[in-house]
């Protein structure tokens, strides 16, 4: 006791000086009817009373010990943005989880923070041991991530993702800014995600942190919402549990149930699989990845337990090969040589460590990649989000257009950047520089304005594959982008404008593609002309897909090759209402 | 010779307690006169009294954070050779030491065990989670490793290696296997140790188990015997703390104080460094290797931490500049760039992971062969 004392007091020392900075501002993600929570699939049902993964209306399905796990905040996240300098998350938890012995505090119950800059790219922040947390401590813990030193855009601060304890059940949350610091919670993007059933490997045993568990860094490398069922010991299959699967709109499902489901009796593990696999295509047609067991790290001198995973592997091999034979579609399958684990990768034969959940992540990575061929990235321009517009918020302005895109049934789809989101229109985020000539443009077309104020073909590139073409059938799309570009080579650019009009029209085969020749802009006369050339080159017109020009009308009559100032706001950039006045007029005649 | 290895063996038996349970006999490594405990410069001198890794006479002159620290088994390991195919060990601790948040119970306070295999060298066994021990337990803890089959087995069956805790001391350390096996401790090699001294991360945060730590991992990976002088907070390279690494006879000295010694004054950096490389000069003309910080996992967007780091850095390369133009030989140097950690590396900032931690092995390796002209296989 005097030596734990002693010990505690030489950590406190080395260790914390927690800036008790006084003027705090806290902001709850669950203060709205709708929480601002990620990695969860019935978020909106569960609602804002509870952090638990399930809702309670699926409780009579689900074994008890799954249930009680589902508790434990495996995989969720909450979203923000803030440009404060100092950030504190300020939790309860619902049990100390310390009896754990083979997963850190930090791990079951700790908080992992990440952020993206204002071009898209993730960035880990360590708490540097900034904490307040004793022993066995469940509420008001604190952890303090200080002096961030972002590269920050427009005093934009970042977007930030935190990760919620995998094997511990949070009771409440709060997160704390600079006072008078901006700050906003997001939602998780509103695409359909990857889910995962699996152990206590999916649920995250054991890396160091939650940043690090499979699913975790699945999610942020493949940039798709990913929803995190493992239960620990509990991964059996059930049909109960399958009926819940089968509620998630899902873009895949990964089902890697075996390193629990050895234990079944053979003839019970090839039937749950098949009976699950039936029940999840009874209401989809999502791809299922079925996963055998990883190749135990200790195998030399356990082979007993090798063996009962290359059994058990036999029995879902079995599954998935008469499934296939029955003509179920839409079923991969990853076997165990390709999570092989080396012996440093386990912590203790059952739970890969940082190095296996590593190994783990590139399988499911691949894997996936195979499973969802038609998201393949663009080599040139890697799909990527931004948020370096000040006047929205990036990320609300996807969801918003997924959810109208879903629900509006529009008949016109303007895809692009600030040019278009400024002619107006809905979602109506930020600036509206149109006025009447959106009005006079479109006239009773249902449009959905899929302007990005900032964007680059790269994000363009991301907000396709992320979904933001699903969910409708439009006559009309047009693409209007590239001027953000300006700092790549003409070439470059309009080689990426007509890969995009490929995927578009991979994505929506029935609508008529336009793609605008990008518009003059003052002092990128050479950029405009050169990508315009380079892309009457480039694209493959045909009766689907044509090339228009409305930016010869924004000209000076003169032959000078200089904007009209008047169809311009003074960035000599912008269109103004005259401008768009010009611009609709062109457009109104291709909306046949 | 043989007669030798008879008596060693029949004082094994005495002092092996009789009290089987469930028909388990228990040899505890305590029971020669120089104990069976590998990873100790000391371990005739401290003797069977601890497994503490500092001889009594040392700690007057050594900091109270060391003096405690030093109780902690980093790096110390037992070698023993059964033909038992069920092997617990029982396990009394000096805490319980769960305050720590940033590593498992299974690494700070826990065992892990190697077999030698076929080809000569450790292969892991995990306890497949049969342990007893519950939250807080200090005494009686049981790790299981159940149903082995080693894959090379000589008459004596064969040889495990099992690493102990490196953040909790022992008080009891007792290995069972079931009555009717061979069982009998291994000497500890006598072959001159790779000496390192460093921080917490030398200690062992926060690998995942003992057998991951870096100096663990670079004694398996090298096939040489480590001796790990990491202090957690504590490597300030104070003189008196260079005047015991002084006294081991080893091949090669590794000195690696920088992420704590950041908080000392510059000048204070590089005189103590000064110092301590000249006080080992006195004694031994090994290779002696000195271990910038890390790279920092956020530097992106913590730029001052790594700021800090890279400016102690500094004074540290001053120092073996110094000592270098002294015309002081045989001293090498290991800048950040060769451990920069990546964004996954790293488990809060201040530690590296078992990402960061095969990244510190592989640059100690790579340095160490290099030293010590060890071919790469």
């Amino acid at each position: 006791m005097k030596l734990t004392k002693h010990y505690i007091l030489l950590l406190t020392l080395t260790v914390a000086s927690l800036t008790a900075t006084a003027q705090k501002e806290w902001h709850n993600p669950m203060d709205s009817v709708v929480p601002y929570i990620g990695g969860r699939a019935w978020n909106s049902e569960i609602g804002n009373t509870s952090y638990q993964r399930m809702p309670d209306r699926l409780q009579p399905q689900i074994s008890k010990k799954a249930w009680n796990l589902q508790r434990q905040s495996a995989g969720l996240t909450v979203r923000f943005t803030t440009n404060s300098k100092n950030i504190t998350a300020r939790y309860s938890l619902g049990g100390s989880s310390e009896g754990l012995r083979n997963m850190s505090p930090m791990e079951h119950s700790g908080l992992d923070l990440y952020a993206k800059t204002a071009d898209g790219d993730w960035h880990w922040i360590g708490n540097h041991m900034q904490w307040k947390w004793k022993k066995g401590q469940k509420d008001s813990i604190t952890i303090s991530w200080e002096k961030i030193t972002a590269p920050s855009y427009r005093n934009r601060g970042l977007e930030y993702v935190l990760y919620l304890p995998p094997y511990n059940s949070l009771r409440s949350l709060e997160i704390g800014v600079d006072k008078g610091s901006k700050f906003q919670f997001l939602y998780q993007s509103e695409e359909r995600p990857i889910v995962v059933y699996g152990t206590s490997i999916i649920q995250g045993a054991s890396p160091s942190r939650p940043g690090l568990m499979i699913t975790n860094i699945v999610e942020r490398e493949m940039q798709y919402p990913v929803i995190t069922l493992g239960f620990s010991g509990a991964a059996f299959m059930e049909p109960g549990m399958f009926g819940a699967l089968s509620e998630i709109d899902a873009r895949a499902f990964v089902l890697d149930p075996i390193p629990n489901s050895y234990s079944l009796k053979p003839d019970t593990l090839t039937s749950r699989a098949k009976a699950g696999v039936r029940l999840l295509r009874a209401k989809t047609e999502a791809p299922i990845l079925l996963m055998e067991g990883y190749v135990t790290a200790n195998r030399m001198f356990r082979p007993d337990v090798e063996k009962k995973f290359r059994r058990a592997d036999k029995a879902l091999r079995r599954a998935y090969e008469e499934l296939k034979a029955e003509g179920v579609k839409g079923l991969y399958y990853l076997p165990h040589d390709s999570l092989i684990m080396g012996e440093e990768y386990s912590i203790e034969g059952s739970h890969p460590n940082d190095l296996g959940c590593r190994k783990y992540a590139d399988a499911y990575e691949s894997a996936l990649r195979e499973v969802l061929k038609e998201d393949t990235p663009n080599k040139r321009y890697p799909p990527v989000t931004q948020r370096r517009d000040g006047c929205y918020e990036w990320m609300q302005r996807h969801n918003a257009v997924i959810e109208l895109n879903h629900t509006s049934n529009p008949d016109v789809l303007l895809i692009g950047n600030s040019i278009t989101h400024f002619f107006g229109g809905q979602p109506a985020m930020g600036v509206n520089n149109g006025g009447e000539a959106w009005q006079k443009t479109f006239g009773r077309h249902r449009v959905v304005n899929m302007g990005f104020g900032w964007d680059r073909i790269e994000n363009v590139f991301w907000r396709i594959y992320h979904g933001e073409l699903e969910g409708c059938t439009p006559k009309h799309i047009f693409l209007l982008i590239g001027i953000n570009n300006y700092k790549d080579r003409p070439q470059d650019v309009a080689q990426g404008i007509a890969d995009l009009a490929t995927l578009i029209r991979q994505r929506q085969p029935k609508a008529k593609l336009h793609v605008i020749k990008v518009y003059p802009a003052r002092g990128r006369d050479k950029f405009v002309n050169d990508t315009n050339r380079e892309l009457e080159q480039r694209l493959k017109t045909d009766k689907m897909t044509e090339l228009v020009d409305f930016g010869s009308k924004l000209l000076l009559p003169d032959g000078s090759g200089k904007i009209n100032p008047d169809y311009f706001c003074k960035d000599g950039l912008h269109p103004n209402e005259a401008g768009y006045m010009v611009i609709g007029k062109q457009l109104k005649k291709h909306l046949k | 010779m043989k007669s030798m290895k008879h008596l060693m063996l029949i004082l094994t038996l005495m002092a092996a307690s009789i009290t089987a349970q469930g028909q388990k006999v228990w040899y505890n490594p305590m029971s020669g006169n120089v104990p069976y405990i590998g990873g100790r410069a000391w371990n005739s001198e401290i003797g069977t009294a601890s497994y503490n890794r500092l001889p009594d006479r040392l700690l007057p002159s050594l900091s109270k954070n060391v003096r405690f620290l030093q109780q902690h088994c980093a790096g110390l390991y037992v070698k023993f050779t059964t033909d038992a195919k069920l092997i617990t060990v029982r396990l009394n601790l000096h805490s319980s030491t769960e305050y720590i948040r940033i590593q498992p119970p299974l690494c700070h306070s826990g065992v892990d065990l190697y077999g030698k295999g076929t080809d000569g060298r450790w292969h892991w066994i995990g306890n497949q989670m049969q342990w007893k021990w519950n939250y807080n337990q200090v005494d009686s803890i049981l790790i299981n490793y159940e149903r082995l089959s080693p894959p090379a087995e000589t008459a004596d069956g064969t040889e495990y290696l099992l690493y102990l805790p490196p953040y909790n001391g022992l008080r009891l350390l007792e290995i069972g296997v079931p009555s009717g096996s061979k069982f009998q401790f291994v000497k500890p090699s006598e072959e001159r140790p790779v000496v390192v001294y460093g921080t917490s991360i030398i200690h062992g945060t926060a690998a995942s188990r003992p057998g991951v730590m870096i100096t663990n991992m670079v004694e398996r990976d090298l096939n040489i015997p480590v001796i790990d002088l990491g202090f957690s907070g504590s490597a300030m390279m104070e003189g008196a703390m260079f005047a015991a690494l002084a006294e081991i006879d080893a091949r090669a000295f590794v000195l690696d104080p920088m992420p704590n010694s950041v908080s000392l004054p510059s000048d204070t950096i590089t005189s103590r460094a000064k110092a301590g490389v000249r006080k080992l000069r006195t004694k031994t003309d090994v290779p002696i290797l000195m271990v910038e910080s890390h790279g920092m996992a956020d530097k992106v967007l913590r730029p001052d931490i790594e700021k800090q780091y890279r400016q102690a850095d500094k004074c540290f390369r001053r120092a073996y500049d110094e000592l270098v133009s002294e015309g002081v030989k045989n001293l090498f140097y290991l800048p950040s760039s060769g451990i920069d950690m990546g964004e996954d590396d790293m488990v809060e900032g201040t530690h590296p992971n078992d990402l960061g931690n095969r990244k510190y092995a592989d640059a100690y390796e790579k340095m160490l062969r290099q030293m010590l002209n060890i071919n790469s296989n």
